[in-house]
């Protein structure tokens, strides 16, 4: 895990991505952060899966920016011993996004946890449907979203058995 | 034959937690596996966004009572790198002879819900007794024996005194015999490996292609370890091997844990010996400045995941939790598929699912508002009132 | 006199009380050395050591609110479990204890050792009948897996039970054990037999590794499930008369029933039944449940032809 590995996987990551990357700042020892546009996303990030034989997802997270939502993809490359990960950010009004499921199978479950807590949809994935909120949970109401106070979280939570026991 | 499809769960023996299969059937194999989650959804995410750095600490240990350690070292290991901080020596060893203290008792247990679920309860009983001994080490160590408050951010909580460490030397000597019983049992006992062996295949490249995380991977030959390749507290100054079995079916995960127990009893032993000395605890301010950070644990069921987002507040201004049993979910799925049903539980049990670590978390009570610490009388107080509104059944 | 001795003797001892409290004694026996195979104290609290544990269970039992689920077939539901009680005493009937020095059972005649094997098969089609009548999926499987597994311990256990007949030239439980009183024990002679009998004695009365009808991992508690209150304190009953119908089955068989030194004494008896079931309790604790199909193909790969083996040694080789 010496520097120069690290400076290597940088300079590889340019060479693929070229001017596709915004950003690029490495954290060391073994993390780097980089920034795609979402036009592009698909495209770069299968060519940076196959060039550096990624095959590992650790998750999807998904960050509510208040002017944009951020999603970051936390990608592990065994050659190099590096986490690549990958920032993209989506307009906050309509955010969505294509799907990576067919070229990271692993990454279904996670394309479905953001899409159901905060609300961003992912084309092309086989079946985006509600993954952890009850059934009763209203549409177009994202938990995690920042304009979603605590409270209404937990009133939409108890859903009908909050009623129930208003009523009782 | 058609295909008939079973629901299984939220609630069903073979399930210790609730989340629910739709199994496809085709007479008495399962064709297909459709999981659905969210039962014991808590909704810890948002709620550690209102909670300070501290408080959320004691959330995420919470998050999971089997590898609550684990939680609590992802947590502190990512805020550490947003405050900018790094813990002594001393306490990262400390942290790792209590992580591997913790895999042991989480996989003797596992090995026991193992032994249950093919009625095998006799080594149920043998494997719990002899988590007891690990539970009494931890007890000793940090006060507790499920949610151990060992970890803060800057360090730990508890010393390990020499007392201690000779104490825990003794418990490893009768653990590393007990274990090397339980794998000749694993190995050779006739129809406890008929149960397992050939069960839930997962290919190597199945293993891969899905993600799947820990020794469900190991099981399958895949050598990836977080400890080994994305170091952690003390772990890149602990030797131990990557243990991987190339079958990929029920007893290959089986044999990874057991082994794994008997790597950790190893690394603490070594841990004991090699501990510098010097403070266990550095003082960390209250606000960290902004940025972000990301956190990898191998917890005793695979790779957990940390990102914490901060905006120079007390509070995180995002937390990310993703735990093991969710990355293993895809897995389970394709190792489910042309089974026998009697398997299903073994086949379910084989990737240690921990269902309300997997799906985190929304609520606390809304009637004891902030409130965290309760006397004995409100809580007396408490239980009064509920049953008032509530009628005595 | 002989009337009043008569009742007595089928009433009481060693009739219906005897054999209801001995088989809940053996239950005790049986969960004390479980628990203790396992490392656990196992019944404790009722009684000296828990020995009133069996007792105290059947009466909380008989105290629970009796259920009927309305959608059950009510005929069967209701009459399964005491004809199982019944079957299981009737049974006892014909085994000769050496109660009171008698070498001949309460009811001894030439023939009813296919009476006692009949029994054994008739409390099984109960039980699939009882339960496929309480409409409950994981009743429904666990009757079907106990009709499986009877296919498969039954076929080896007739044939080692004819090989038994063909070697003691009768048909009588009582004579059979009175022959090895002059002679060997069967064990030694059939010793093959011996083995298989244990094993399809564990499969009947649904113990590990053969407990895959009532299997608490994969279907609740099997056949058991739906009934509750009286109906399972019968059926609870019943195991236990069961586990001391059928180990006596094995001791008079193979063990020379009530006969020891001495001439027959029920002394002899119980202690062989005990050790029978001392047996039966360490095989439980030894091992993991079978699969149905592994539990099938054990007996009719292995257990089966082994019977036949027994049975040709006993037409060739007759004593």
């Amino acid at each position: 895990m010496s520097k120069s590995e690290t400076l290597s996987v940088e300079d590889a990551i340019k060479r693929i991505l070229g001017d596709h990357v915004s950003t690029l700042q490495a954290v060391p020892p073994r993390y780097i952060f980089l920034e795609l546009r979402p036009e592009n996303f698909k495209y770069d990030l299968k060519r940076l899966i196959d060039e550096l034989g990624i095959w590992h997802i650790s998750t999807i997270s998904g960050v509510d920016l208040k002017d944009s939502i951020e999603l970051i993809y936390h990608l592990w490359c065994d050659r190099y011993s590096v986490g690549i990960f990958i920032r993209v950010k989506l307009p906050r009004d309509d955010p969505k996004i294509e799907s990576i499921s067919d070229i990271l199978p692993g990454a279904v479950l996670y394309e479905r946890e953001v899409y159901d807590l905060l609300g961003v949809r992912f084309l092309g994935h086989p079946a985006l449907e509600r993954l952890l909120l009850p059934e009763d949970w209203p549409d177009g109401v994202y938990p995690l979203r920042k304009d979603v106070s605590l409270e209404e979280a937990r009133k939409f939570m108890l859903g009908k058995r909050a009623k129930r026991n208003a009523d009782s | 034959m058609p295909i008939v499809e079973i629901p299984v769960g939220p609630q069903h023996p073979a399930l210790k937690e609730p989340i629910r299969f739709i199994f496809q059937l085709d007479g008495e194999i399962v064709v297909g596996a459709e999981p659905r989650l969210g039962y014991a959804h808590r909704g810890i995410e948002k709620l550690a966004e209102h909670r300070t750095y501290v408080q959320a600490l004691y959330l995420s240990e919470r998050i999971c009572g089997i590898c609550s350690v684990a939680h609590t070292t992802c947590y502190v290991e990512t805020a550490e790198r947003v405050f900018n901080v790094e813990a002594p020596p001393r306490a990262k060893y400390i942290r790792v002879i209590v992580s591997e203290l913790n895999r042991i008792h989480s996989h003797l247990l596992w090995l026991g819900i193992l032994a249950h679920e093919v009625g095998f309860d006799t080594l149920f009983m043998y494997t719990w007794r002899d988590r007891e001994m690990v539970l009494d080490l931890l007890e000793m160590i940090t006060g507790n024996r499920v949610l151990y408050a060992i970890n803060m951010i800057g360090g730990v909580r508890h010393d390990i005194t020499p007392e201690m460490a000779d104490k825990a030397r003794k418990v490893m000597d009768y653990l590393e015999e007990r274990t090397k019983y339980y794998k000749r049992v694993a190995e050779e006992d006739p129809v406890f490996n008929n149960r397992l062996a050939e069960v839930g295949i997962l290919s190597p490249s199945d293993a891969r292609r899905l993600c799947a995380v820990g020794p469900t991977i190991r099981g399958s030959g895949v050598k990836t370890d977080i400890r080994r390749d994305d170091p952690y507290s003390a772990y890149d100054e602990v030797p131990f091997n990557v243990i991987t079995y190339d079958e990929g079916d029920a007893l290959a995960k089986t044999l990874v844990r057991i082994d794994e127990i008997l790597e950790s009893i190893n690394m603490i032993r070594y841990a004991l010996d090699h501990m510098p000395g010097g403070e266990i605890s550095v003082r960390v301010p209250m606000r960290p400045p902004p940025g972000e950070a990301v956190g990898r644990v191998e917890a005793p069921r695979g790779e957990l995941f940390y990102y914490i987002k901060s905006d120079g507040t007390m509070r995180p201004y995002r937390f990310k939790v993703r735990t093991p049993t969710l990355a293993n979910i895809p897995a389970l799925c394709r190792m489910l598929e042309g089974i026998f049903v009697a398997d299903i539980p073994v086949v379910v049990a084989s990737i240690d699912p921990c269902i309300a670590c997997m799906d985190r978390v929304l609520l606390i009570d809304k009637s004891r508002g902030k409130k965290w610490v309760w006397t004995k009388e409100e809580l007396r107080r408490y239980s009064l009132k509920w049953y008032e509104e509530h009628g005595r059944r | 006199m002989s009337l009043l001795l008569d009742l007595f003797k089928s009433l009481v001892y060693p009739g219906v009380l005897f054999v209801i409290v001995f088989s809940l004694l053996l239950e005790w026996v049986d969960r004390k050395i479980y628990a203790h195979a396992q490392n656990r104290i196992g019944p404790y609290y009722v009684g000296p050591l828990g020995i009133l544990q069996p007792f105290a269970d059947i009466l909380k039992l008989l105290s629970k609110e009796d259920i009927t689920p309305p959608h059950v077939d009510k005929v069967p539901f209701l009459l399964a479990p005491p004809l199982l009680l019944y079957l299981s005493l009737v049974g006892m009937y014909m085994i000769p204890t050496g109660a009171l020095g008698e070498p001949h059972a309460i009811l001894s005649f030439e023939g009813d050792y296919l009476v006692v094997l009949t029994i054994t098969t008739l409390i099984t089609m109960f039980v699939f009948a009882g339960s496929w009548a309480s409409v409950n999926r994981f009743g429904a499987i666990g009757s079907i897996r106990a009709l499986l597994l009877m296919v498969g311990y039954e076929v080896p256990f007739f044939l080692c039970a004819a090989a038994i007949a063909l070697d003691a030239k009768t048909l009588c439980l009582s004579k059979m054990a009175e022959v090895q009183s002059t002679a060997l024990w069967f064990i030694v002679l059939q010793p093959l037999g011996f083995i298989v009998s244990i094993l399809s004695l564990q499969a009947e009365l649904e113990r590990i590794p053969f407990d895959i009808p009532e299997a608490e991992t994969e279907i609740v508690a099997g056949w058991l499930t739906e009934f509750t209150g009286k109906k399972l304190a019968m059926i609870r009953l019943t195991s236990d008369i069961e586990l001391f119908l059928l180990s006596s089955l094995v001791v008079t068989l193979y063990l020379g029933g009530p006969w020891g030194p001495g001439g027959p004494s029920i002394l002899w008896f119980l202690l062989k039944v005990l050790g029978v079931v001392l047996l039966s309790s360490v095989l439980r604790a030894l091992l993991a449940r079978y699969r149905i199909d592994q539990a099938i193909g054990f007996f009719w790969k292995l257990v089966v032809p082994l019977s036949f083996l027994q049975v040709a040694l006993a037409l060739f080789m007759p004593l």
